[in-house]
């Protein structure tokens, strides 16, 4: 399944997330989970959805569950997620994206 | 209902059959060195008493990939949007708090949140934590101890999630003893 | 050197209801060697015992929000562990029931193997798999498979787990009384094997 080289889609995406630094990884929530199932069944257009990511382009959102290393503040983190993420898509469209992050753990620090 | 002292103490008294008394003292004394070699041999990482390591190791990993998140707590919006925590990463957070205090180990906490018109999986933001620790036996002064863990705390908060206001509720309910490593 | 706290059981079970996952590995490490001894007893194979240990600590973490007093987590898995166990020993009683009613002679256990218990080992009774298992162990489990399954998951958890009376009772979901008499005819059962085999 590829896109076209001018859209991201939710794959993309989840790599630019896991870049940045303090995130751990990709963390779905049972919410997602059922959200991914349920694209997949319905076939909908307008919302992409990979486990823990979900890329709604008719209502401009992006909701992204993740984990996150203790090492860095939580807020500093989500917030470099989420400017990530609008700079990503930033380039394929005007679109005003709101980025909503879901922390789902926090891994705790190595002794 | 009359229950038979007997069958909780020790067999060998007042009973007239001494055969059997025998034989049911060699069953004891066997079921209690059988207890006394398998805790010994247990303590000494002996396998033939327990599980392997490939088992535990993948319990280990089975309880890891299988966490209860509970509800998403909304958060305080960054400057680039809004975002939620976990109530378990939530209580990841106070639980560190906690333990970094010198004499208070973290038991549970607990949150009240402000509410209006959230839906099941959804909470508002803290209002309230409630915390339950275990202080140390050797801490002279709890209240000094509780205010440490509370200034802890409001001040994980803070610097992490940018909540300045919650109040926090400090229940110590148990004592532990220290011991030096 | 740093001061670390000792942790107590219940601490531990509140720690592990917050979402600790350490101290549920704590809690492992404290109850692995006992569970697995009443799965064995029960059991009497070794690859199962160590797969039912596993189901019930894993179902202990899923369902450890319902442990409404963490001071009894020890009883609670206890009980848990000996419930599996019991619905393994069977379901492996009605497997080979059934093999044996439809004359499939490859599920059937082998003449003579057949117990009172009616259940045959997933396949290691072979001797290299029982010397991975403690003497004593072995001993005692093999004397149980000569004793009623009703009265066996009762014993290993009064001999076995030291449980009191009134906790089995509620583990097995009968009376104190039914416990008491089912001990008390196990021990015997027992014994008379014990003088039996000397």
């Amino acid at each position: 399944m590829s896109s076209t080289c001018a859209e991201f889609d939710a794959a993309d995406l989840i790599g630019v997330v896991c870049a940045v630094p303090g995130v751990r990884g990709i963390e779905a929530g049972v919410a997602s989970a059922l959200r991914t199932l349920d694209a997949r069944v319905r076939r909908t257009g307008g919302a992409r959805s990979r486990y823990g990511l979900v890329l709604d382009r008719k209502q401009g959102t992006v909701t992204v569950e993740v984990s996150l290393l203790a090492d860095i503040a939580v807020r500093k983190v989500v917030a470099a997620i989420q400017q990530a993420v609008q700079q990503a898509l930033d380039s394929e469209s005007s679109q005003v994206w709101q980025v909503l992050v879901r922390v789902q753990s926090i891994a705790a620090p190595s002794a | 209902m009359v229950h038979s002292e007997q069958s909780d103490r020790r067999p060998g008294t007042g009973s007239p059959e001494t055969e059997d008394d025998v034989a049911t003292q060699r069953y004891l004394d066997l079921i209690r060195s059988a207890h006394r070699e398998w805790g010994e041999l247990e303590r000494s990482g002996d396998a033939s008493v327990q599980l392997s390591e490939q088992a535990r190791s993948t319990i280990r990993e089975s309880v890891r990939a299988d966490v209860r998140h509970g509800a998403q707590v909304q958060m305080p919006p960054t400057a680039s949007g809004p975002y939620t925590m976990s109530e378990y990463a939530l209580r990841g957070l106070v639980r560190r708090a906690v333990d970094q205090v010198d004499g208070a180990l973290a038991l549970k906490a607990r949150f009240e949140h402000d509410d209006s018109g959230r839906g099941l999986r959804e909470r508002g933001l803290p209002t309230r934590v409630i915390c339950r620790i275990s202080a140390s036996i050797e801490c002279r002064d709890l209240q000094d101890l509780a205010d440490r863990v509370r200034t802890s705390v409001r001040e994980a908060f803070a610097e992490q999630v940018e909540l300045r206001d919650p109040v926090v509720d400090i229940h110590i309910e148990d004592l532990h003893e220290q011991h030096v490593r | 050197m740093t001061d670390q706290p000792v942790v107590d059981e219940r601490s531990l079970a509140l720690r592990a209801q917050d979402g600790d996952i350490e101290a549920f590995e704590s809690l492992v490490d404290r109850s692995q060697g006992r569970l697995f001894r009443i799965a064995y007893m029960v059991v009497h194979d070794r690859a199962d015992a160590e797969d039912v240990v596993q189901e019930s600590l894993v179902l202990a973490w899923r369902r450890l929000h319902l442990l409404d007093d963490p001071a009894a987590f020890g009883g609670w898995v206890a009980r848990i562990c000996s419930r599996t166990a019991t619905d393994l020993v069977r379901r492996q009683a009605r497997r080979a029931t059934d093999a044996a009613e439809h004359q499939d002679l490859d599920l059937a256990a082998e003449p003579g193997e057949a117990t009172l218990g009616g259940s045959a080992g997933s396949g290691s009774r072979d001797p290299a798999r029982t010397a991975e298992v403690n003497a004593q162990m072995e001993a005692l489990a093999g004397i149980l498979t000569t004793v009623d399954p009703e009265l066996r998951a009762c014993w290993v958890l009064r001999e076995i787990d030291g449980m009191a009376y009134r906790d089995t009772a509620r583990a097995l979901d009968v009376s104190e009384q039914t416990v008491r008499g089912r001990i008390s005819r196990a021990r015997t059962q027992i014994v008379d094997r014990m003088e039996e085999w000397r």
